[in-house]
């Protein structure tokens, strides 16, 4: 996907966070409850993933903040403003929401689905019409003319996926909800959509609340992560490197698995170990596998083990940007880890 | 009541279940409806005049008659509904005094067999109709003249035969050697039937087959019998060769048409009303209705186009 | 004033000679179905077309609106259905028995009756259309903002539209045909002409006009598909 000049950057400087204050929900007739006094801030631009096991109230936690769902008690706030001092309607309007199946009117077009929250808002038409280009242009579905009359079931589920995407960005609201938005896509088109809408995001810029039950995606796709654990308790809040690296217990350890320091090579590029490295000394084989400079260590170890080579040679639109070691991949220099980490909070 | 049998037999014979139920929603209509049915006609202004209903017995005759009525009175400014198939001549009679509908032909015959008694005797047409009218106004209803025409049973031979036997009336079918007569199955026995025909007339020497309904016809010009039992007013008998004898000892009876109407109804009537019916009936001969019966029986016309190419012709409308 | 009337002097009209197949009652007489059409058939013809849309139109408007009372307030869902089906297991000349007292032979009582037998089709279409809307276009609206209303008119119904459209076929269908017994409470409809044959009985007038409902039904229900693939062009859409 390309991103082009004319991608929508967020136009407002307002302060776009989602703070939850002690939020608990309580669903009638249940002894215990789905979410238990839930504490974390999301702060304006950030990306984060809600993961847990179910039953650990990840759905309902993304459900409480455009009112899909009534707290029971707390408060929920985006911005400086309670989402309880805010009509339901009228709230839903100001949150992207992306779901599932994409959630696309079947019986609307591409064109007609996008313009489903902006024709609400009364914009007017020719306005709607450049936003829909515009949002088309930013998902990668061009020509742009070739998809606006085209119904959901002529879409294949990737194709869906990223309507649904623009749908949620239509109105240029500052933040968005995503409930498990790719767990229907085969893991080839998951891939690709996840790039493609971590592009996006970091182009836009809006503050996005992402449940997933898939733990790489949120390690792929977040700034935070938000453990929970069954009875909708907060197990950890912090950055993917620092959740793999010091898992607050033993329940977020079996959580992310025994391949959590694998999982923790997939945070780094080996662009970024270049930088990093101070040593740049080239080792003289001569036969070592070749990789691209933007995948992951996790992706370059498993081509250097497959070759039974002991590097790699790090490659950028075919020319020779440097070289990696065995060593480097298994234990990257700290600074590269920690560029990763604070990238993309705002900082 | 013997001319109804012949129709009911009829409608028996082809509807089965039909008639039945045709019967039980007649019979329904008696616990009391009242009628809405829009059919406003005619241009004559002024007062609203009285809406009337005017129902009709469940055979061709019966439903040309209703046209008749119906569309003549329209083409007067009464507002007119008509109701078909409105059932045998007991359910059509209590529809009559109970404000179902409020006018109908009737045959004279039936009134005084059916209401009066059938011991009364029967001597002409116009005592028949005395009767009638006696206990019809009785009953709270008016009746205007009835039709020249009569509707009812009689007894047909081929002109060749007549002629050869020199015969003018059922008695002069007595000495004339056997021959065979055809009635249908259910006109065997009871007075007016094959062995009261042959009690009354001595006709011992007529014996009998029974065949259904219009195959009488077939088989009496194909010469398989010598005289039929007919219906006086039956189109068929215009086509095929055939003499009427004449019922010299009155045993058929007499049937002509009056129209009833109950006397609340005729008080609201203006003078066109009458005026038109009893025109109306002067012109029904024994020819006019055969012709009309035929155009509906045979050319298979609709009622309401028959009667209407009739009234128009005759400048009723 | 009273007696038997003068024989009068008659004009008599010529009613025209009948054809062999009528005369012999052939089993379908062209001539005299073309011959008869505008008195014999057209007129019951309009007819049946008007009670049948009265029908269906009161019917769906009824049905329709229990429909949505009854998706809002579920538990009205089985006390309607038990109604609606109880009335359309009636047999159609129970009910102009019951009604002609209240109602009399006339046209409202068919009304009625007709009505009745298209409710709990139509009844159940809405309602199974309303339930078959997925869950998730559901959700994602209300997460969009739409409120009760948009949901109902921009989502619900219109995803409910082919459910809706074959319980209107059906119920369309159906009174076509159950209109033809109205003839037994008022002379109108294509059943009129068909008992008026069977009674003659003359084959030609019952066959024309049984084939004219049969055909009518066709029709309307063609219709009704043409309208259903108007509204809903997405079912049809392909890759």
């Amino acid at each position: 996907m390309t991103l082009s000049s004319t991608a929508p950057k967020t136009t407002s400087t307002m302060n776009s966070s989602i703070v939850f204050d002690q939020v608990t929900k309580l669903y009638p007739g249940q002894a215990a409850p789905a979410l238990d006094s839930l504490d974390i801030e999301v702060k304006s631009g950030e990306l984060v993933c809600l993961v847990g096991p179910s039953g650990g109230g990840k759905t309902t936690a993304l459900q409480l903040v455009n009112r899909l769902v009534d707290l029971s008690s707390g408060d929920i706030r985006i911005g400086d403003r309670s989402i309880m001092d805010i009509p339901a309607i009228e709230l839903r309007r100001t949150i992207g929401y992306a779901i599932q199946q994409s959630g696309l009117f079947p019986h609307y077009t591409v064109a007609e689905n996008i313009a489903i929250v902006p024709t609400i808002l009364k914009w007017d038409k020719s306005r709607i019409t450049r936003r829909t280009a515009e949002l088309l242009e930013l998902v990668g579905l061009t020509p742009v003319d070739s998809w606006l009359g085209r119904y959901p079931s002529q879409l294949s589920g990737g194709q869906q996926q990223r309507v649904g995407i623009a749908r949620a960005l239509a109105a240029d609201p500052p933040v968005m909800l995503m409930d498990e938005p790719f767990g229907a896509l085969d893991p080839i088109t998951r891939m690709a959509v996840q790039d493609e809408f971590l592009e996006i995001h970091r182009a836009v810029g809006k503050t996005t609340l992402f449940v997933t039950h898939d733990i790489d995606e949120a390690i792929k796709m977040a700034d935070r992560i938000a453990i929970l654990k069954p009875g909708g308790k907060l197990a950890q809040y912090d950055t993917p490197a620092e959740v793999l690296t010091h898992p607050a217990d033993k329940f977020v350890a079996e959580f992310l698995g025994a391949e959590r320091g694998l999982k923790r090579l997939a945070l780094t590029t080996v662009a970024e170990v270049l930088l990093a490295k101070a040593d740049s000394e080239l080792p003289v084989e001569s036969d070592l596998p070749k990789v691209e400079a933007d995948v992951t260590l996790r992706e370059a170890l498993s081509v250097v083990s497959a070759a039974g080579a002991h590097g790699a040679r790090v490659m950028e639109r075919g020319s020779h940007l440097g070289d990696v070691t065995l060593h480097d991949l298994v234990d990257p220099p700290a600074n590269a880890v920690d560029a990763k980490s604070g990238e993309g909070i705002g900082s | 009541m013997y001319k109804l049998n012949r129709h009911t037999l009829n409608r028996r014979r082809v509807l089965g279940t039909l008639g039945a139920l045709s019967v039980g929603i007649a019979a329904a209509t008696l616990s009391g409806c009242t009628s809405t049915t829009a059919s406003v006609g005619g241009a004559k202004s002024g007062a609203a005049r009285r809406r009337i209903t005017i129902g009709s017995k469940g055979f061709a005759e019966s439903w040309i008659m209703g046209e008749l009525y119906a569309q003549g009175l329209r083409a007067r400014g009464y507002q007119v509904d008509l109701k078909t198939n409105v059932g045998s001549s007991d359910i059509i009679n209590t529809a009559l005094q109970s404000g179902q509908i409020d006018i109908y032909p009737e045959y004279t015959g039936v009134i005084v067999v059916n209401w009066v008694g059938t011991d009364t005797a029967l001597g002409t047409a116009v005592e028949t109709y005395d009767i009638a009218k006696k206990w019809e106004n009785e009953h709270g209803v008016t009746t205007l003249q009835a039709t020249p025409f009569e509707n009812k049973n009689a007894i047909a031979v081929r002109k060749e035969f007549a002629d050869e036997h020199g015969l003018k009336k059922v008695s002069d079918l007595k000495g004339i050697g056997d021959f065979t007569y055809s009635t249908y199955p259910d006109n065997v026995s009871g007075a007016i039937g094959y062995e009261g025909i042959v009690d009354t007339y001595g006709l011992t020497n007529m014996k009998l087959r029974t065949l259904s309904i219009g195959l009488n016809y077939q088989a009496i010009e194909r010469g398989e019998i010598q005289a039929a039992d007919v219906f006086t007013t039956d189109p068929q008998l215009l086509r095929s060769d055939l003499v009427v004898l004449e019922d010299d000892k009155k045993l058929f009876g007499f049937q002509n048409v009056v129209p009833l109407i109950r006397d609340d109804v005729f008080k609201d009537l203006d003078e066109d009303a009458p005026e038109f019916l009893n025109r109306l009936h002067s012109l029904l001969t024994i020819e006019a209705i055969q012709a009309l019966n035929e155009a509906s029986a045979i050319n298979r016309i609709d009622p309401a186009q028959v009667a209407r190419v009739f009234l128009q012709a005759n400048g009723l409308m | 004033m009273s007696g038997i009337a003068p024989a009068g002097d008659p004009v008599i009209p010529d009613y025209g000679q009948a054809s062999e197949c009528v005369i012999n009652n052939g089993p379908f007489c062209g001539d005299w179905f073309v011959d008869q059409w505008s008195t014999v058939f057209w007129p019951p013809l309009v007819d049946h077309i008007s009670m049948v849309i009265i029908a269906v139109v009161i019917g769906f408007v009824i049905a329709f609106a229990a429909a949505l009372i009854a998706y809002r307030k579920k538990w009205l869902a089985g006390p309607i259905g038990i109604v609606a089906t109880f009335l359309y297991t009636l047999p159609p000349l129970a009910l102009f028995q019951l009604l002609v007292p209240f109602t009399g032979l006339t046209l409202l009582t068919v009304e009625i009756a007709l009505v009745c037998f298209t409710l709990v089709i139509i009844f159940q279409a809405v309602l199974a259309g309303l339930a078959a809307v997925p869950e998730d276009v559901k959700r994602s609206a209300i997460g969009m903002g739409l409120n009760q209303r948009q949901l109902m008119v921009k989502v619900e119904l219109p995803l409910a539209l082919p459910s809706i459209i074959s319980g209107l076929r059906i119920a369309t269908v159906l009174t076509v045909s159950v209109t033809t017994i109205a003839a037994f409470v008022v002379d109108s409809g294509l059943g009129s002409p068909i008992l008026k044959a069977v009674s003659s009985p003359f084959n030609t007038q019952f066959i024309g006009a049984g084939a004219l409902a049969v055909l009518l039904a066709f029709v309307l229900d063609g219709l009704l598909v043409v309208v259903g693939r108007v509204l809903t062009p997405w079912t049809r859409a392909r890759v």
